[in-house]
């Protein structure tokens, strides 16, 4: 499977190598059409905004071997040791393939699915079918064209109607092997009235060179409620092109929090789309950049429908020669009356060699809505770092204490005292180092 | 160390912020388990030499010492100088928005345990004994430091830290302090329940007023950047009943004469 391919790859053998992974037909013909939108979109234009920051020229695989699809091993039914955390679930993704999947017992009685992406495409064709593509569409841009296309395995959640998730189902995706390209992908469909709570983690065992693409969407019935934790841990020499899409069906709540501490050249780009009367988005992200990491970060909040809320909490903590850029968009559509978006990105920034960006966008089409967006980029207050020191705090540790309380009014909306926990101490983990 | 070695000593400190000179020659020696009062108008260089007590970076010192129990602290960075027993009580404490009271407390005991860490358990002991004694509310410990405090919460806080770190010498800024009544008690509550044979106080006010509620037992005058005079409780009173231009005539015609 770790078979090196041209970018030339043709649309025919992306249905063979499908074909030969033992996918249903229907999914290589997906990848088959999603490959040749790869083939025929031109790479993305600088001076468009979205790419101003970013090359895209560095999530090209020309000089890595993808990790293509294969038939899926052995899945094995079995909670890890070690958990910190009790989970109502576990997968566990190493390099291509899905070779953990445990549900607690409640959880298999239930009809919850945690599945291969590309198996579940056979066993529950009908929901795989209608969901996948359907938030992040292979059309979406050439980079989720080419996840679309060449997705090893990936990973399907289905959490049945009226099911509520005791705990967090947590997600582990690992890719070590140096030189190659990954592409993870995670479908979520929460059916009516569902609940549940995923941590999706990612990390590069051994720190090797590793281009990403990885695409996550899913989809949240009415009423169905959602908590998504994205904690980006990749290595220092991964590079990361990330899309992150859900969308909200009436009276549907999402609560999305993205911790990205890893990487060396990011560009995520995340959102919510309000569908439904009644929707409700809260959307934290917490990035802390050091070295000479690059974070190109853009989030979207749309409403496309009225009587709808979304609440966006973004903060960046950059050191040495970290740099990045954060566009964040609002867009409320003309027939939607009555929504409610609020918008705030600060940046803090502990040396005067790093740099950071903050540009708010507003798409308000309606004028009966409430908006507010704000944005701060500021170096740390030597005040506050004497007045810490006068209580005999090295430098080091006051600085540590200011970061924390900078993070800590979006880390603190984390309901869950355990998740909120743990989350601290991967930032805290951080800035120790 | 004997005990007749003063807590906190002056020698003819010269500092300047941003090129211009505001202390121009200091010099001043609190000894052991007093109360030291430094008044003088607003201008005269007394919260400055409270800042470069505890080593203001934006301060520059041009010549003279600044000797803590004896030793030459003024190379010192700021947070040395704080484990070694300095405590600077702000006039105008910074608010640390999303760091807790609590927090920020254990944080500020840790980096003085040797060890580098004090049990949680101890330390809300702690906390809670000081708090009961200082009469603060117990909700004190949630809230973020001076993020949304009043100024009366603010001073609270500022001497709830100087009970928890135990500090040998202590200046308190009150420069400006002496419109709120109550702020203004709690800051002479705390230097009256702190003072002991073992610990001296610099409380630096603007007004006579703060010293009805401390009885300090030395008073200095600081004009234009120089300890003017020094006296004893009476000079206070004397400042109150004639304004500073009685000492500033006096002191033009001693130039004079």
């Amino acid at each position: 499977m770790d078979t090196a391919v041209k970018p030339s790859l043709s649309a025919g053998e992306v249905r063979a190598i499908s074909e030969a992974a033992g996918e249903p037909e229907w999914l290589g013909q997906w990848r088959h059409d999603a490959w040749e939108t790869w083939d025929v979109t031109p790479m993305p234009d600088r001076v468009r905004h979205l790419w101003r920051y970013t090359d895209p020229d560095k999530f090209l695989i020309d000089k890595v071997t993808p990790m293509l699809p294969a038939a899926a091993g052995e899945v094995v039914n079995e909670l890890p040791a070690g958990m910190e955390e009790t989970p109502a679930a576990v997968g566990i993704v190493d390099d291509a393939s899905l070779h953990t999947a445990w549900l607690s017992p409640a959880l298999q009685e239930a009809g919850v699915v945690l599945a291969d992406l590309a198996t579940a495409a056979g066993t529950h064709e009908e929901i795989v079918r209608e969901h996948l593509g359907r938030a992040v569409s292979p059309d979406a841009g050439k980079f989720e064209a080419l996840n679309a296309a060449l997705f090893p395995g990936g990973v399907f959640l289905y959490v049945p109607r009226g099911v509520v998730v005791e705990g967090p189902i947590h997600l582990f995706r690992r890719h070590g092997v140096d030189l190659s390209a990954a592409f993870p992908r995670l479908l979520i469909v929460v059916d009516e009235g569902a609940e549940a709570t995923v941590i999706d983690e990612y990390s590069t065992p051994g720190d090797p060179r590793v281009v990403a693409n990885s695409v996550v969407e899913g989809t949240v019935l009415p009423n169905g409620h959602l908590n998504y934790f994205n904690l980006q841990r990749w290595g220092d020499r991964a590079r990361s092109h990330a899309r992150q899409r859900f969308l909200l069906q009436r009276d549907a709540t999402v609560s999305s929090v993205n911790i990205a501490l890893g990487g060396q050249y990011c560009k995520a780009d995340i959102s919510n789309v309000m569908q439904g009367k009644n929707a409700q988005s809260e959307m934290i992200g917490v990035t802390f950049g050091s070295g000479t990491q690059h974070f190109d970060t853009h989030t979207e909040h749309v409403h496309e429908v009225g009587d709808s809320f979304s609440d966006m909490d973004f903060k960046v903590v950059l050191e040495n020669e970290a740099r990045s850029a954060y566009t964040g968009l609002i867009r409320i559509d003309l027939d939607a009356p009555n929504s409610e978006a609020y918008q705030e990105n600060r940046n803090l920034m502990l040396d005067p060699t790093c740099s950071a960006e903050s540009i708010p966008e507003l798409e308000i089409l309606n004028e009966n809505v409430r908006c507010t967006h704000g944005a701060t980029v500021g170096p740390i207050d030597q005040d506050q770092v004497y007045y810490l020191k006068t209580r005999g705090l090295p430098e080091r540790e006051a600085e540590r204490l200011i970061v924390e309380g900078f993070f800590g009014p979006a880390l603190d909306r984390i309901d869950d005292e355990g998740l909120r926990e743990r989350m601290w101490s991967l930032v805290a983990d951080k800035i120790a180092d | 160390m004997s005990d007749s070695t003063p807590i906190f000593e002056v020698r003819g400190l010269r500092v300047a912020i941003e090129g211009k000179e505001i202390l121009r020659g200091v010099d001043l020696t609190i000894e052991r388990g007093k109360v030291h009062a430094l008044m003088g108008r607003n201008g005269s260089g007394k919260s400055t030499l409270a800042y470069v007590a505890l080593g203001h970076p934006s301060y520059e010192v041009l010549e003279g010492q600044i000797l803590y129990n004896g030793t030459d602290v003024t190379e010192l960075n700021t947070d040395e100088r704080a484990r070694l027993g300095m405590f600077l009580a702000f006039q105008y404490p910074m608010a640390i928005p999303g760091v807790t009271v609590s927090k920020f407390m254990h944080s500020a005991l840790k980096a003085r345990a040797e060890n580098g860490d004090v049990q949680l358990r101890e330390f809300r002991d702690k906390l809670n004994a000081a708090m009961d004694l200082l009469g603060v509310d117990k909700s004190f410990t949630g809230r973020y430091v001076n993020d949304g405090f009043s100024g009366g919460e603010k001073k609270r806080l500022e001497i709830l830290q100087m009970f928890m770190l135990d500090p040998t010498f202590c200046i308190l800024d009150e420069t400006d302090s002496g419109l709120d009544i109550d702020a203004l008690k709690t800051v002479a509550e705390g230097v009256n329940a702190t003072r002991s044979e073992e610990r001296s106080h610099l409380v630096i006010t603007h007004y006579q007023r703060l010293l009805n509620y401390i009885a300090p037992d030395v008073v200095h005058v600081m004009m234009d950047g120089q300890i003017a005079r020094t006296g004893g409780p009476e000079l206070a009173l004397q400042l109150e009943e004639n304004g500073y231009e009685w000492l500033e005539d006096e002191l033009l015609q001693a130039a004079g004469a």
